[in-house]
């Protein structure tokens, strides 16, 4: 598996936002992000591989309420293929 | 979506559509001959099927999230139950209405499951609220949780006094009122829970989770709507407008299961 380089927060914030507004619309999606990601004081500009990670990681495991633990475990796959395959010159 | 699940909520409409026709063909013959009419049965019918879907529907969605979330299938159960204890309420009116062809009398036994149902039914709201908070959907603070939970509370109250007023001042026997009070009131009881989550399932919009809960809420503000218009009919004594009460409840407890089914296709 490829692994997420460092990217610009903001776009990772928008990638993951994509990524779940079929599942729980825009609105939710972004401040959900947005939310999980001041929960884990990821406040650079610039956001590392492991922050990536783990922001992917907190945001997944609230999606189990929803979709349920496998369900939820392939939107956080997909998570991981969208910033895995983003633009690394942050 | 399964083609059989497309049509679902075809089948209530139009199960609630056969007792609405009444108000409009009241000559019809299935409103007439020996009882049960053949509307009635459809009515009855429909509504205990659609009851047993809610209860075996939100037990699914329980099972399915066990090993997801704890307090979100505790709270699926929990409205599960509610739904069985409804399910039984409305078996016991079958049985008077189906069976030996008579009114139920009224309070009756299925009153006695109806009632136990509402401490499900509060619990489990509760219990969404909690959990989806806790997993990061909440929306606002528990400040403005709390202070949006007055105001609906207020205004609740404010629409549900005059409208119980006719219950209350009607010539029935006491436990007849007591129960005439207790449905409406344990219903505006129940809206300050809903209008919560109804806050989370607007900021949900555009999403699949959104419409799952979409139809529920839904159907339990249809709910209460019967349950007012059954309290306020049946003080006035206008059983003529009956169908309205029927046809309320059976968008309910459709909508309730239709809403219970999307969830369970999100976990499929």
């Amino acid at each position: 598996m490829a692994s997420i380089l460092p990217q610009p927060s903001e776009s990772v914030v928008e990638a993951l936002t994509q990524t779940l507004t079929p599942y729980i619309g825009a609105n939710m999606a972004r401040s959900a992000v947005r939310a999980q990601r001041e929960r884990l004081g990821f406040e650079g500009a610039v956001m590392s591989g492991e922050q990536a990670e783990g922001l992917i990681t907190k945001v997944g495991n609230g999606l189990n309420v929803f979709l349920g633990r496998e369900r939820a475990a392939q939107v956080v796959e997909e998570m991981r293929r969208t910033l895995a395959g983003g633009d690394a010159r942050a | 979506m399964s083609a059989p699940g497309r049509f679902f909520p075809l089948l209530f409409i139009l199960a609630a559509s056969v007792s609405l026709a009444q108000l409009f063909f009241p000559q019809a013959a299935i409103y007439h001959g020996p009882r049960p009419t053949l509307a009635a049965t459809v009515a009855a019918l429909s509504k205990i099927a659609l009851l047993a879907l809610c209860a075996l529907l939100s037990w699914r969605n329980s099972r399915a999230l066990e090993g997801a979330d704890h307090d979100i299938a505790a709270a699926w159960t929990r409205l599960a139950a509610g739904w069985f204890f409804y399910f039984l309420g409305q078996v016991t009116l079958g049985y008077y209405q189906l069976l030996r062809g008579v009114d139920a009398p009224y309070p009756s036994l299925g009153d006695a499951f109806f009632l136990l149902a509402y401490p499900c039914f509060f619990a489990a709201l509760l219990g969404f609220l909690h959990g989806y908070r806790a997993a990061g959907f909440g929306v606002g603070t528990r400040a403005q949780q709390v202070a949006l939970a007055a105001a609906v509370g207020v205004a609740a109250l404010t629409v549900a006094i005059p409208l119980l007023r006719p219950a209350l001042a009607a010539p029935t026997r006491p436990s007849e009122t007591a129960l005439n009070i207790a449905y409406p009131a344990l219903d505006v009881a129940l809206v300050v829970p809903l209008v919560l989550l109804m806050r989370m399932v607007v900021a949900l919009r555009g999403g699949t989770v959104a419409g799952a809960w979409m139809a529920v809420l839904a159907g339990f503000a249809f709910m209460c709507a019967g349950d007012v218009l059954f309290a306020h009919f049946s003080a006035l004594g206008r059983v003529g407008l009956d169908p309205y009460v029927h046809a309320t409840y059976i968008v309910s407890y459709g909508l309730v299961a239709e809403g219970a089914r999307r969830q369970g296709a999100l976990l499929a």
